[in-house]
Parts: C-alpha cells; structure tokens; sequence
C-alpha cells in the first residue's frame, strides 16, 4: 500500500517522540476495516496537545503510540506530495499543511469525501487518476523540433497565463471539496481540467484540440455549476473554477470562430 | 494497488461509499450562498412573468396600473428586486473571471472586466430609470 | 449505503467516439448572454415598473394610455421580447442545475428539454403578446 511505503524504504522520518504532556487533544478518526466492517465507525483517541504539531503529527502519533492498526497517506510532511489529503472537521484538508493548535479543543478526520473508502484515512484515488491522464497533462507537439535548435523560449507573459494552474499537486481536495462530483463521478473534476488548461495555455502546446474531445464532453467542463468550493479548498492556490470557467468561454468562443456552432447538433 | 502476477487476478476491491446527501448544501455557508444564486433566476423569471400578465390585460383593455395600496405586490416586487440586485452582483462580479479578452500578447485584468461590467449595471439603472420615469411623464 | 466490490465499466473519457457537447455549448453561450442582459437591465425595469411607480412615482406603466403608448413602439417590442427570452433561457439553465442538486435524478437530457422547452414556450407567448398588443 501506498501509504506505508516510507515505513519500507528505510529512509528515517523525523521522530514523533512520546511526551509527557499536560494538555490532551480529542482526536475523533473514522476508522473501516473493509474485511470486517458494513460501515465506517468513530473511535477517539487522547493525542497529546504540543504546539508546533500538524495535525498528521497526530495522526502519526496515534499510529506509533496508540493504535498501529491505523491506515493512512503521507509521504513529504511539506504540502507538495499531496498524499495526506483528508477531512478535517468536515474540510478538505492537507493534514501536514493545518495546525493542531487550530483545533485545540478537538477535531475529526475523515478520508476525502466523494471518493470509495478502502480502508479507515485511505481512499480509492484510481478515478481521479485516469481523468487526469485522459487530459494528457504533458506538452503536446505536432512535430518536435531538433535538439540543435534550442529551447523553446517563452516570455513572462506566456508563462503568467498558465503558472498558478501549474501549482497543483494532485491532492484531490478539490474533488472532495466540490459537490457536482459528489452527486456524479463521472464529473470530469476540478484538478483535470485544471491542469487540461494549464498545457492548453502553455505557448508550447499543440495539444488543445486533442483535449477538446474530454474537456467539452458532457462530463466534462458543461457539468460543473460553479460551486466554486474546490478554488477555496485548494492548498495551493490554483483556481480550477476559474479554469473550468474560462475552458467553457474559450470553447465557446472556439466553436463560434470556426463556425462550428451548431446549435442543434449531436449531443456529444 | 494488489498488483496482478502470472495467473493471480487481482482481488477486487472493497470499498465503502457514503450515500449522498441531499441536504449538502445547507451544511456549508459557500454552498448555501451557491443555492441562493442559483435560486434568483425563479423571482426573476415571476416577475417577467408577471409582466407578461400585465401586457396580456392591456391587450384586452383591462389593465389598472397597480396603487400603493397593492401591498402584496409591491412586497412581491421588493422581493425580486432584492434577489435581481443578487444575482445582477454575483453574475457580473464573476464576468471578469470568465471573460478573457485579448490585448496584445496579455489579457484585460480581470478587475477592469469586472468593473466594466457592475459599471454598466450602474448606467442601465440611471438611464434606464430615468427613461422609464420620464416616459411616465410625457403628456399624451 | 454499506460497502461495496468495485466494478470495471469503460469509462466515458476512454469512448472512441467522444466528441465536444456542442448543445451544451450553445446553451451555456445563451446561459450567459441571459445572465448579463437580466443582471443589467432586469433591476431597473422592476425598481421603476414594480417599487417606484405603485408608489406614486411617474412610470411608463402608470396608466393604460403610457403603456400602450410605450409598448406601441415595435423596437420596445423587440427589446422586451430579447429580455424575456435571455431571462427565460438563463433561468433554465440554472433551474436544471437547481433541481439536480435538490436531489432529482433521472434522465438530464429529459430534464433539460423539460426547462429549456419553458423557456421556449414562455418566450412564444412572450412574443404573441408583445406583437399584438395594445
């Protein structure tokens, strides 16, 4: 499993050490053992409070000290890895990224809502996988040119209409965060069509029309209302509802130029 | 992931999906905000339809124009006021996010669109208003 | 719900013969056309015509004889007609969104000629009246 992995690597973690604490935090986690249980159930556990944690600080130290039994993602503790993503009182959040001293009096981590749980902090993450690579998030050229000929040189203009859509680290928040997804999965989803605009934006990129197909599929850029949750849920500061936005004027726009609106045509 | 070797296939998996729930959008002050926006296209639409009411009663030379002492309706009125300044607000702040339009190799900055735009709505209302006073006024 | 096994179905994003939505893409142009002509003409038209004149302010709508007068004109009409029919389609577009997120299901491509059909009709009996009226 993912979420072990750097118990297996032999790379040494920073120590989250045993205290002799004088203040205790309520951590309430949801816990699913699939080989076991129908639901999910609750169970609190007294995490000592120390004032630097994070709170997958705590989630360690439950982990280490309390309960080994306890599943869950985290890999660089410095909010670019993207893999601890869970719920924190009902929030989308990176757990190495918000304080335990913000959730003094207690708090409840929950997996990323709108995904399959697989086990306790865990979720199934294979759908937002394969949506994002139907958008092929590379650069896409019609033909390469030669080594010889240098780079391809891109002014600060070009690189400021795509660097914020760049920033995304696949955490998945947005998903969790928006409610177009959770009510249907097909919903192609923030981070996707995120990072879709982003190389459609790249001055390098000749891949637009070959993402055209998805972004502006029904299940695609149409679906979402604008919400805008998954802008404020992100960690990074990537606005996808503005992606998704701009992706709809820009298609729109795309089809009226080249006097492909077709008003009445298939329903894609 | 159980990755699959030689003749194993792998096991599926068992997963647990919450039921989705209806009442969401009352549980986050954004998403209640959200349903409120979404919500202003039916006073909205009411009062054009109302209108439309209007123009069908003129049509059949029954039309009285409605006194300070239709209450009801001018409560109705004041209500989808309330929520066409909502959505007039909402939908042209949020112009200047979704509108891209080109100068050069850069864009218009986003603020000026919106700008633009809530200055516009400004306008429409001050000559608007001042046309369909006036008009009121016009000796006949 | 209580757990379930995963099931492998094709997803959409992978179908060969996928191709851009173009309906949608029109109704999300007259989505958004309907939201800046309701945002910026709506709030007057209803301040005067609704607040303002029944409480004693002059109005084109103050008697039988302004509103006939006004509504004589064929580029009022038009105007009018334009506002309905924008208003009437943004309006379905959000109503399609709205009542998806209260919670009903079924088939969105039924849901979505059920409003913009309104939309439609509403506009017809728009037009019907502006065009024979006074």
């Amino acid at each position: 499993m993912e979420h072990d992995h750097n118990l297996t690597s032999g790379t040494p973690r920073p120590p989250v050490t045993a205290v002799q604490p004088t203040e205790f935090v309520p951590v309430r986690v949801q816990r699913f053992n699939p080989e076991t249980d129908d639901r999910p159930h609750y169970q609190t556990y007294d995490v000592p409070y120390k004032e630097d944690w994070v709170v997958l600080d705590a989630i360690l130290y439950i982990k280490d000290h309390l309960d080994a039994t306890l599943s869950y993602r985290w890999s660089c503790r410095m909010g670019i890895c993207g893999s601890c993503g869970m719920n924190v009182n009902g929030y989308p959040k990176l757990t190495c990224s918000v304080h335990l001293r913000d959730y003094r009096k207690g708090l409840t981590i929950e997996p990323l809502a709108n995904f399959p749980v697989i086990r306790d902090l865990i979720v199934d993450i294979d759908d937002f996988m394969d949506k994002l690579r139907s958008v092929k998030p590379w650069i896409i050229r019609e033909l390469e040119q030669p080594l010889g000929a240098g780079e391809y040189l891109q002014s600060n203009n070009q690189v400021d209409q795509f660097r914020q859509f760049s920033q995304c680290i696949n955490c998945m928040l947005c998903y969790s965060a928006c409610p177009v997804y959770a009510m249907n999965n097909e919903f192609l989803g923030p981070a996707a069509t995120a990072l879709a605009r982003r190389y459609n934006l790249d001055s390098r990129d000749e891949g637009s029309a070959e993402r055209l197909n998805v972004l502006a599929a029904s299940e695609g850029i149409w679906e979402c209302t604008f919400v805008g949750e998954c802008s404020a849920a992100c960690p990074k500061g990537v606005d996808p509802a503005k992606a998704i936005q701009q992706s709809k004027f820009d298609t729109v726009n795309g089809f009226a130029m080249g006097a492909l609106l077709r008003p009445f045509g298939s329903r894609g | 992931m159980t990755e699959a070797r030689g003749e194993v296939e792998p096991r599926p998996i068992r997963t647990y999906r919450p039921a989705h729930d209806n009442g969401w959008w009352l549980r986050r002050r954004s998403y209640f905000l959200y349903m409120v926006r979404e919500f202003t296209v039916i006073p909205m639409s009411a009062w054009l339809i109302w209108f439309l009411y209007e123009v069908y009663q003129l049509k059949n030379g029954a039309y009285e124009a409605p006194g300070a002492d239709d209450y009801a309706f001018i409560v109705f009125s004041v209500v989808c006021l309330f929520f066409a300044l909502w959505h007039a607000v909402t939908f042209l702040t949020l112009s200047g996010l979704i509108l891209r339009v080109p100068i050069g190799d850069r864009f218009v900055p986003a603020a000026a669109i919106k700008g633009l735009a809530l200055g516009g709505l400004f306008a429409a209302t001050l000559i608007g208003g001042a046309l369909l006073i006036f008009l009121g006024t016009v000796k006949l | 719900m209580t757990a379930h096994d995963s099931h492998t179905e094709e997803p959409w994003h992978r179908r060969e013969n996928l191709r851009p939505a173009y309906a949608h893409s029109f109704w999300w142009f007259m989505f958004g056309n309907g939201g800046a002509i309701a945002a910026i003409f709506l709030p007057v038209i209803i301040l005067v015509s609704g607040v303002l004149g029944p409480l004693g302010a002059p109005s084109w709508m103050k008697d039988s004889n302004h509103f006939a007068w006004v509504l004589g004109n064929p580029l009022v009409k038009l105007f009018l007609l334009v506002i309905c029919f924008l208003t009437f389609v943004h309006s379905a577009h959000r109503l399609i969104a709205l009542v998806i997120d209260l919670g009903v299901r079924g088939d969105k491509r039924l849901i979505g000629y059920g409003f913009y059909g309104l939309a439609i009709l509403l506009t017809v009996v728009a037009a019907a009246l502006l065009f024979t009226a006074p």
